[in-house]
This record gives structure tokens, sequence and C-alpha cells, in this order.
């Protein structure tokens, strides 16, 4: 099984931080950035898993298989969110992101650990560390540059 | 019958047909041999479809199998759930799946919105009706030609 609340413990910093910069890349990799209130702190969010889902609190408002003209468009509405909570379920590490007003839900896609395969999700600190969510059961925290899909 | 929205009242409507299938047992369930990963999970007389929606396996401690897995490890997977009985199943306001079997779930996500195009699975009912789900929170209830 993999320690779920160790990741939660990491990720705990993020709660009270603000999202901007929501854009799609590469087709339906999500990306955006977590900022303290003085814009003085940084971490990147990089979504690789082919199915995550933005959700207001009625709505479905946009998900990873729409068109990408959707996709680009309807992103944006996670900026400005203030993250309140993220939520982690095991075996699979299925994750929520709970801003005020709407979630973003990741659904893990992969289930082996296989370091060729790309994670579901990671973070970069503003240290420059990257948090690596998936593949597989697995997370850890590596070095900028040392593998996984934003290595470069 | 044009797709609606779904409603809380739908919802439960959409319930009400998922929970004719508990207590079924899976007669097949596999991987679609025409690419992909779509998958077909035979319960009893019914048939479940998944086309769109990810999907993914587990058990209480394990992550077992999920969509975008090698095929040779979705094929073999999937077929743990043969001869399984549906102990639950549950439909989300989203219309995500999570059919408990003894010992496994699984789970389907849907993946697009309300400008979506295609279904996220379908259910061909013993009724000889077939529900499909999506795109988006629509739903549809359908008799079978």
């Amino acid at each position: 099984m993999p320690d779920v609340q160790g990741l939660l413990a990491e990720l705990y910093a993020l709660r009270g931080l603000t999202a901007q910069g929501a854009h799609v890349r590469d087709g339906d990799i999500l990306q955006f950035s977590l900022l303290d209130e003085a814009w003085a702190y940084r971490w990147d969010v990089r979504v690789y898993s082919i199915a995550w889902r933005i959700e207001s609190e009625a709505d479905v408002v946009v998900g990873a298989g729409d068109d990408g003209d959707v996709l680009r468009r309807a992103v944006a509405i996670v900026d400005g969110k203030v993250l309140g909570a993220v939520q982690v379920e095991a075996p699979s590490l299925d994750t929520t992101l709970i801003f005020d007003g709407c979630r973003l839900r990741i659904f893990p896609v992969t289930a082996r650990s296989d370091p060729s395969r790309w994670q579901q999700w990671s973070l970069r600190s503003p240290t420059g560390r990257i948090l690596d969510v998936g593949p597989g059961p697995s997370w850890g925290w590596r070095k900028r540059g040392t593998g996984g899909a934003d290595s470069s | 019958m044009e797709p609606v929205a779904l409603t809380q009242a739908d919802q439960r409507q959409v319930q009400g047909l998922l929970t004719q299938l508990e207590g079924a047992v899976v007669r097949e369930a596999r991987l679609s041999p025409l690419g992909g990963s779509w998958i077909s999970v035979e319960l009893g007389r019914s048939l479940l479809f998944v086309n769109m929606a990810a999907w993914r396996l587990e058990s209480d401690t394990d992550f077992l199998a999920a969509c975008e897995d090698d095929r040779e490890q979705m094929g073999r997977m999937i077929t743990e759930l043969d001869g399984r009985r549906l102990e639950s199943v549950e439909v989300s306001r989203h219309l995500d799946l999570t059919l408990t079997f003894e010992g496994l779930r699984l789970l389907l996500f849907a993946c697009t919105g309300p400008d979506g195009d295609d279904e996220h699975w379908s259910l061909q009912l013993a009724t000889g009706e077939t529900l499909f789900a999506g795109p988006g929170d629509s739903w549809t209830l359908a008799q079978s030609q």
C-alpha cells in the first residue's frame, strides 16, 4: 500500500495558495501554478494523466477528453481560486484538489510503477525539487532533470 | 429519445437501473480486440461496455490495472473479474461508476464535459433497453434495435 498519509503531509503546504496561469499544453497536459499571497513562492502543478476533470459546485466544466479549443478556454476557471484541501485515495493515489468553488479530479490511469511511464501528476517546489505522484501507486521526490516527463 | 442532463432525480433513476445488476455474476470481462482500452463486462444477461471513460481495477490494497497500461497487462487483469459476483454499483452525479465485486472494484471515470461528443459507457440491460451515459452529464435510455 502506498504511504498516503506521508504524501498528504508533503502536500499540506499547498493549502491556502492561489492558482494562476492555468493552461493546457501538448494536447491535454494541464499546468498551473500555486502562489502565496506575496507571490514570493511558486509551486507548479502538471497533470499528465489522460483522465482529469474540473468540476464546479454542480457541473463538470471540462475534462481531458474535450476538444482542444474547449480545454484551452475552460481551464482558466481555476485561475484565482484558493486551494483549500487535497484528497488522496489508496491504493491508486486518486487525487482531488479542492479549490474555493471548483475541484480538480485526477484519475490514475497506469497501475504499474514503471519508470518508463509518465507520472499521473507532478509538483515542482519553489526550490526546484519535483514531487512525482505515480506512475502506479508510487510517489516520491527527485531533483529537477533526473527523470520523469518534465525532466528537461 | 433526446439526451437529458443528469438531475438528482435522474441520478436516482439511473441508480435504480444499475441496482438491478447487483447479485449478477460476471460471465466474461474482456479487453476489446479492436484495440485501445475499451472493455466489456458481461454481467448475467446484461452487458457493460466502457467506451470513452477511463477505468481502473483495484482491490482494497492493490492497484491492479488501468486504461493506460500496456494491453497485455490490461487484457490479463480484466479477466480477474470473471466469475465474481457484483455486490454493489454506484453512479455519481457525473456518471462515474463504481462497481464493487467480491474482492475487486472496477471504477469508471467520465473524461469529458458538457461539450463532449461521445458516450462514457453504455449498459445493455436484460430488458432489451440500453442505457447510454454521456456525453457530459447527459444520459439516454433507448430500446435496443
